[in-house]
C-alpha cells in the first residue's frame, strides 16, 4: 500500500514536472522563433543594403578612377581647358578660390566660386556636359542660374566648382 | 428501469448452495418484485443476469457465527478496529481468517451491546466463487434471517439465532426489500470486498495518467522540435548573413554586426560620393524642359547638396499646382512658398524640393 502510494506520488510528480516543463520550453520556443524572425528581417535588409552599397560604390569608383591630369592645376586651369572649345571663355567673369582641403584620405580638394555671365542655355548645357565628362575629378558643389537682368534670353550663372587631385 | 437481484441462500451447508433469487425493479426505496428464480449451485442458472445491475447475497444464520461484546463505544469505525482484537480471544480461528461485521444491539448505561457476526473467509470465498460461476457477483453480503432475529430485540436473541424459525416466502421477500433499503450488515469487506468498481476506476485512472503523460510528452517534444528547428534555421541565416557581408567586404576581418557595419559603410560611401560627385544639373534641366507646363516660367534655378530651388512665375495658381504635381514625379518632398503677385498680372513663386526621387 505504502509502496503503491509512493509510486503514485512519483507518477504525479513526473506528470506535474512534464507539464511544468512546458512553460520554459514554450518561452524558449517563442524566443527562438522571435530571434529567427529578426534574423530573417535582418537578412532581407542586408541583401537590399548590399545592392545599394554596390551601386554607390560603383558610382564613387567611377569618379575616383578618372585620371588626375598632372598638367592641370586648380579650378581656373581646369575650367580654361574645358571651356576653350565652347567659346565662352570671355563670359567667365571671375574664378575665386574658396578653399583647399584634404578629402577621402588621399585626395586634395580645391574649390572655387565661378561667375559666368550672359551664357545661352545651350552653352550652359555644353559646359555642364563637359564638366561631368571631364578627364579629371571635377565636381559642381553648388549651381545657381538666373535670367540676366539686361537680356532675359541669356543666363548669369554662379557655381562652386571643386577639383580633386590625388596626392 | 434499474433491476437488482437478491440471492437468498437457504441451504444448510456452504458446499452446495441453494435458494431463490428475487429480482426487483425500480429505484432505491421503491423496489417491486419482478420475478423469483430458483437457484442451486448444482444446476445452471436459468435467470438472465445481464440486465441486473447489482446483487445482494443473504446467508442463512446457520452458516454464520455470532459473539456478543459489551463495549464502551458504538461508532462503526472504532468497532471495526477493535473487534478483531476482542474476537481473537473469543474464537478458535485466527481473527485474520474470518470476515465479520457488527450490529449495535442496544445500550446499557455507558456501554453498548454489540453483535459480531462472522464467518470464515474461506467459506465465504467458496460461496462467492460458486455464485461467480453463475455470473453473480454480489456487492453486499448480509442475512435476512439475522435481520428478523435482531428486529425482535436483545431479549431472547441468542435463542432466536439458534432456533430460528423458518420464514415464509413472503416474509423473506419483505425482509429482502428491507435489506435492499438498509442492509443489516455487510461482510463483503476487507480482502473479500468487491473490487470491480475500484478496478474500473483504477483502469480509467491509469489510462488518464498514460494519456496525460503522452500529451505532456507530445507537447514537450513538439516544443523541443520547434526550438531545435528555429535554432538550426537561425544558425543557417546567420551563416548566410556572414556570407552576404563577406562577399561585399572580403577583406574585413572584424565582423560583429553585419547590418550595422553595412549601414556604416553605406554612410561613409555616401559622404564620399557627395564630396566627389557633387550636383548633376543636366538630367534635371532636361526633365524640367520636358515636364514644365505651359504658362510657367522659371527665372532662377539653384542646386545645392540635394536641394533644388526653383523660382519662377505663372499666370495662375492652377498652373503652379499643375507644375508642382508634374515636377513631383521626379523631385521629392516638393513645397511651394513665397507666392506673391508681380507686375503684368502674374504670380511669383518659389519651389523647393529635396533632390531627385
Amino acid at each position: 500500500m505504502k509502496r503503491n502510494l509512493s509510486r503514485d506520488k512519483v507518477l504525479a510528480f513526473i506528470i506535474l514536472g512534464l507539464f511544468i516543463l512546458i512553460v520554459p520550453l514554450l518561452m524558449t520556443a517563442r524566443s527562438a522563433s522571435k530571434e529567427l524572425d529578426t534574423l530573417k528581417a535582418k537578412q532581407k535588409e542586408l541583401a537590399s543594403l548590399s545592392r545599394e552599397y554596390r551601386t554607390l560604390k560603383e558610382n564613387v569608383d567611377f569618379v575616383e578612377q578618372r585620371p588626375s591630369l598632372s598638367q592641370i592645376h586648380g579650378v581656373a586651369n581646369a575650367l580654361d581647358t574645358i571651356s576653350s572649345s565652347l567659346g565662352i571663355k570671355g563670359k567667365i567673369k571671375s574664378v575665386k578660390t574658396v578653399t583647399t582641403r584634404e578629402v577621402a584620405g588621399s585626395m586634395t580638394e580645391e574649390s572655387a566660386e565661378v561667375l559666368i555671365e550672359k551664357v545661352t542655355l545651350n552653352e550652359l548645357v555644353n559646359l555642364f556636359y563637359r564638366i561631368g565628362d571631364a578627364p579629371m575629378i571635377l565636381s559642381m558643389k553648388r549651381v545657381s542660374m538666373k535670367k540676366s537682368f539686361e537680356n532675359p534670353e541669356v543666363l548669369d550663372v554662379t557655381m562652386t566648382l571643386a577639383i580633386f587631385t590625388k596626392k | 428501469m434499474k433491476k437488482v437481484g437478491f440471492v437468498d441462500i437457504k441451504s444448510k451447508s456452504a458446499d452446495i448452495l441453494s435458494g431463490n433469487i428475487y429480482v426487483f425493479a425500480g429505484g432505491p426505496g421503491n423496489y417491486k418484485l419482478e420475478s423469483v428464480t430458483e437457484y442451486s449451485s448444482d444446476h445452471p442458472l436459468s435467470l438472465n443476469t445481464s440486465d441486473i445491475s447489482d446483487f445482494t447475497l443473504s446467508l442463512p444464520v446457520r452458516l454464520l457465527n455470532f459473539r456478543v461484546l459489551n463495549l464502551p463505544f458504538s461508532e462503526r469505525e472504532k468497532l471495526q478496529k477493535i473487534v478483531p482484537f476482542e474476537l481473537g480471544g473469543l474464537i478458535l480461528e485466527h481473527a485474520d481468517n474470518v470476515v465479520f461485521d457488527v450490529v449495535v444491539l442496544g445500550q446499557s448505561g455507558d456501554r453498548f451491546d454489540v453483535l459480531v457476526t462472522y464467518t470464515e473467509k474461506a467459506v465465504l470465498q467458496k460461496m462467492l466463487s460458486a455464485l461467480s460461476s453463475a455470473n453473480v457477483d454480489p456487492l453486499i453480503v448480509t442475512s435476512i434471517e439475522l435481520q428478523v432475529s435482531v428486529s425482535g430485540g436483545v431479549d431472547g436473541l441468542a435463542t432466536r439465532l439458534v432456533t430460528h424459525e423458518d420464514l415464509t416466502q413472503d416474509e423473506r421477500i419483505a425482509a429482502a426489500l428491507n435489506e435492499l433499503r438498509d442492509p443489516t450488515l455487510n461482510m463483503r469487506t476487507g480482502t473479500l470486498a468487491r473490487t470491480r468498481e475500484t478496478e474500473k476506476v483504477k483502469k480509467k485512472l491509469k489510462r488518464t495518467v498514460a494519456l496525460l503523460i503522452a500529451l505532456a510528452l507530445l507537447i514537450n517534444s513538439y516544443l523541443i522540435f520547434e526550438i531545435l528547428t528555429a535554432k538550426s534555421e537561425a544558425s543557417a541565416v546567420k551563416k548566410e548573413l556572414r556570407t552576404l557581408y563577406t562577399a561585399v567586404f572580403p577583406a574585413e576581418k572584424r565582423i560583429t554586426d553585419e547590418l550595422y557595419q553595412m549601414k556604416s559603410h553605406i554612410k561613409e560611401t555616401k559622404e564620399k560620393g557627395d564630396v566627389l560627385v557633387g550636383v548633376r544639373p543636366l538630367q534635371l534641366l532636361l526633365e524640367l524642359s520636358q515636364k514644365t507646363p505651359r504658362g510657367v516660367v522659371f527665372n532662377e534655378i539653384g542646386f545645392d547638396r540635394g536641394l533644388v530651388t526653383l523660382k519662377g512665375e505663372a499666370t495662375s495658381m492652377n498652373e503652379i499646382d499643375g507644375a508642382k504635381a508634374r515636377l513631383s514625379e521626379f523631385l521629392g518632398d516638393m513645397s511651394v512658398s513665397d507666392i506673391r503677385p508681380s507686375a503684368g498680372d502674374k504670380t511669383l513663386f518659389t519651389m523647393v524640393a529635396k533632390g531627385r526621387r
